[in-house]
């Protein structure tokens, strides 16, 4: 069976230094070494570090992936494989963590693009009101702002600050690979019992094209059947995050430790089987593609031999349709669901909550409505850019704006218990 | 804390569908019901006045009727208006929510009032605050501490929480809240007990849409007078009209006045839902002037009206996407446009 050691090491404080090391929750960074990690591609021209803690008067802007370092201590493959090793089946033997560190992305593209490809702003409020929303707002951050160099396109830029984010957090983990780690975890799902129904979690991506992507084992997921994964390879971070819609985007360290997943495990042989993940491309281009996606969920389900399934989705419109689709496919399989989704509704959240909807879906939690508007008072700092991209509105000052600009707000808004009521 | 009470002709003693004709008028202190609601706001608030009409008269004459019972009401100045509760009867509850929403109008006071889930009026008066009754009258004993509890929160002027946990029915607002326990583990919790065949309660009830029929199919198109409409945020270049690139609070109409074809170049996409390179490359495949003018060439539609309309529909807030929607078809109908190419992304 799999069986995953993770080892976590909570950073409480982080600070530049002479050399990467851990000791007691600190954590020391050397400024140089992560610096040739990032350049020694050339697709990368130029980086700037900073650290931001929570709490912080900070406002970052242009934030792409987030990372939760990881590296692989002992056992076969590698902690991000396809992108930090060969895409070698991860999710045994002992993985480092940095816990409640996250290597961030920030930078802008250098060519310019329309429609999707547009850069769509997802900000990070390290405090204030917008802080009990951002993703990233309550973890100690190593800011990576990257300028490109000699790039073909945005999507190969795209490709090279991936790769070198991933090898920083490899880096930074990799510094406590011969330490005891505070908090040891084993992730084993175990023989299953008999008496406890058997739980299969359908966790369900964007992958609309460049810029809207998620990458499983160093590869686009687009062209991807739905498929089985076991859940300590998610741990391992075998899904890698790249959907820069910035406010609907699942960033990578959530894909690792997705609430899903957690709780899951939490009850695995206490009060079901944790039979599982299915991953799942959504976004299809049409109803065929998403009444085949949803077919095939359900049969991989069946064949997992599920009781019941967990449905979670990674926004928005368009793969709203698919993640009903798949409720429907599931249930009509005979196989009980219980959802997650994030609502519409307006400003007021006086409007439909939901853009599409299929009868089966009778268990429903929601994360709470991303389109109330939040006030954000002006902030001393700025990192990523002086203006928000698409409202070209200085950043610095004070904002009004609906929560789905904040970055990763509809799997914080999971994350953080967030719910709407009616009144 | 000053409190009015609102009654129909039997509730006050007054006689039942033969006294249904009672005009309005004002007594002080309690009547009827009056007293179980009395007794249930206990010492910190007092009914001052209740005001009585006939329910028959009320729904026959209401624009007549609703000014004077709302003056009798004022004349107490009141903190807070209950009124009912109606429970099942129908042309009460539609007399309880023409009151309630008067004295909000127009006396700026809070108000409460009761009534069956099944009364027209709930439906009718959904923004008001409404507590859930039985069908008769047998539910009077239940209901007031609910009402008495609203009242008095609303008289001191504090927040009220959610439908549920207030015992109200839903104004039609849904509110951001922070509860314990991740979305995730929620619904979680919400399949186990589904499987343990325990009772559930979704967090979120699915809503109701308005059906749209298909219209009947157009007569005689070589006939017809053609407009494109779209909300693909095709638009010329440099946004003249700043067009949102979400929830677009805007449409446009812009001229396409001689052009046989849209050129590249002089079009923009600010919807950031879709790849815009096709239609970058050729504006024509998301508004097709030149297929439409080909067709009108081969007498295949009767004309093209030479401007297109477009908003975008990216995260589009759907009452105003609706109110756009209205807005560009009345537009299209003074134009004596008979048919739209709707194209959508």
């Amino acid at each position: 069976m799999t069986r995953l050691e993770m080892g976590s090491f909570t950073i409480r404080a982080a600070r530049f230094g002479k050399q990467t090391e851990y000791q007691d929750g600190n954590l020391t960074i050397d400024r140089d070494a992560v610096r040739n990690l990032i350049l020694q591609d050339p697709r990368v021209k130029e980086v700037k570090l900073d650290l931001i803690f929570p709490g912080e008067s900070v406002r970052v802007i242009r934030v792409l992936d987030s990372i939760e370092p990881l590296a692989k201590v002992s056992g076969p493959s590698c902690a991000f494989p396809g992108f930090n090793g060969p895409p070698h089946t991860c999710g045994s033997g002992r993985t480092h963590r940095l816990e409640g560190f996250t290597v961030v992305e920030v930078t802008d593209f250098p060519f310019p693009a329309s429609g999707v490809q547009a850069f769509e702003e997802g900000i990070i409020e390290m405090s204030g009101p917008g802080a009990a929303y951002s993703g990233c707002s309550d973890r100690f951050n190593l800011l990576l702002q990257m300028t490109p160099g000699a790039v073909s396109t945005n999507i190969d830029y795209d490709d090279a600050l991936r790769r070198a984010a991933l090898r920083v957090a490899d880096h930074l983990a990799g510094a406590t690979r011969e330490l005891t780690p505070p908090k040891l975890e084993t992730f084993d799902l175990g023989e299953g019992k008999a008496d406890l129904p058997r739980i299969v979690w359908v966790h369900l991506v964007r992958a609309q094209g460049p810029m809207v992507q998620t990458y499983v084992y160093g590869h686009e997921i687009s062209g991807s059947l739905p498929t089985i994964l076991h859940p300590n390879e998610l741990l391992d971070g075998a899904v890698v995050g790249a959907n820069y819609k910035t406010g609907s985007k699942t960033p990578t360290f959530r894909h690792c430790r997705h609430p899903s997943l957690v709780n899951l495990y939490e009850r695995n042989g206490k009060e079901l089987n944790f039979g599982g993940v299915i991953i799942a491309r959504g976004h299809h281009e049409n109803e065929f593609l998403k009444e085949r996606s949803g077919q095939f969920v359900a049969k991989l389900a069946k064949m997992l031999g599920a009781d019941g399934a967990l449905c979670t989705y990674e926004a928005t419109g368009n793969t709203h349709v698919d993640f009903m689709l798949i409720v429907q496919a599931l249930e009509r399989e005979g196989i009980p669901t219980g959802i997650v989704v994030h609502e519409y509704g307006g400003p007021e959240g006086k409007d439909v909550p939901l853009l599409d909807f299929v009868p089966e879906a009778v268990a429903i939690a929601t994360s709470g409505g991303i389109d109330r508007r939040l006030n954000l008072p002006p902030v001393d700092r700025v990192i990523g850019g002086t203006h928000l991209a698409h409202r070209g509105e200085p950043a610095q000052g004070e904002l009004d704006l609906p929560l789905q600009e904040l970055y990763a707000v509809t799997a914080e808004m999971n994350v953080r218990g967030i719910t709407a009521k009616e009144y | 804390m000053r409190i009015v009470h609102y009654l129909n002709q039997f509730f006050a003693g007054m006689g039942g569908e033969d006294k249904a004709d009672t005009p309005p008028q004002a007594m002080p202190g309690v009547i009827g019901p009056g007293r179980a609601l009395q007794q249930a706001l206990g010492s910190e608030a007092e009914i001052v006045g209740t005001v009585v009409c006939g329910d028959g008269l009320f729904a026959d004459r209401m624009e007549q009727t609703a000014p004077e019972v709302l003056k009798l009401i004022g004349s107490f100045a009141p903190d807070v208006v209950v009124a009912g509760p109606a429970f099942n009867a129908g042309r009460y509850g539609l007399a309880c929510g023409r009151v309630c929403a008067d004295v909000i109008q127009h006396l700026g006071k809070p108000t409460v009032t009761g009534m069956f889930k099944e009364n027209a009026a709930v439906e009718l008066y959904r923004e008001l605050l409404i507590v859930p009754t039985a069908a008769t009258a047998l539910g009077m004993k239940e209901v007031m501490p609910v009402i008495a509890r609203l009242v008095l929160k609303l008289g001191k002027g504090e927040p009220l929480g959610s439908a549920s946990a207030e015992g109200y029915f839903p104004r039609g607002r849904r509110i951001n809240e922070r509860v314990e326990g991740s979305a995730s583990s929620r619904a979680l919790e919400l399949l186990l007990a589904r499987l343990r065949r325990q009772s559930f309660t979704t967090e979120l009830q699915l809503p109701k849409y308005e059906k749209v029929a298909p219209p009947a199919a157009v007569a005689d198109l070589s006939r017809t007078r053609l407009a494109i409409v779209t909300e693909s945020g095709l638009v010329p270049l440099g946004n003249p009209g700043r067009l949102e690139w979400v929830r677009a609070s805007k449409w446009f109409k812009y001229s396409i006045g001689g052009k046989k074809r849209l050129n590249p170049g002089e079009y923009e996409v600010i919807h950031s839902g879709y790849d815009a390179a096709h239609t970058l490359a050729d504006p024509n495949r998301m508004v097709p002037v030149d297929a439409v003018r080909e067709l009108v060439q081969r007498g295949e539609i009767g004309e093209l009206l030479e401007a297109y309309y477009v908003t975008c529909g990216n995260h589009g807030v759907l009452s105003q996407m609706a109110q756009h929607a209205r807005e560009i078809a009345a537009d299209l109908l003074a134009q004596e446009v008979g048919a739209a190419l709707l194209v959508a992304t």
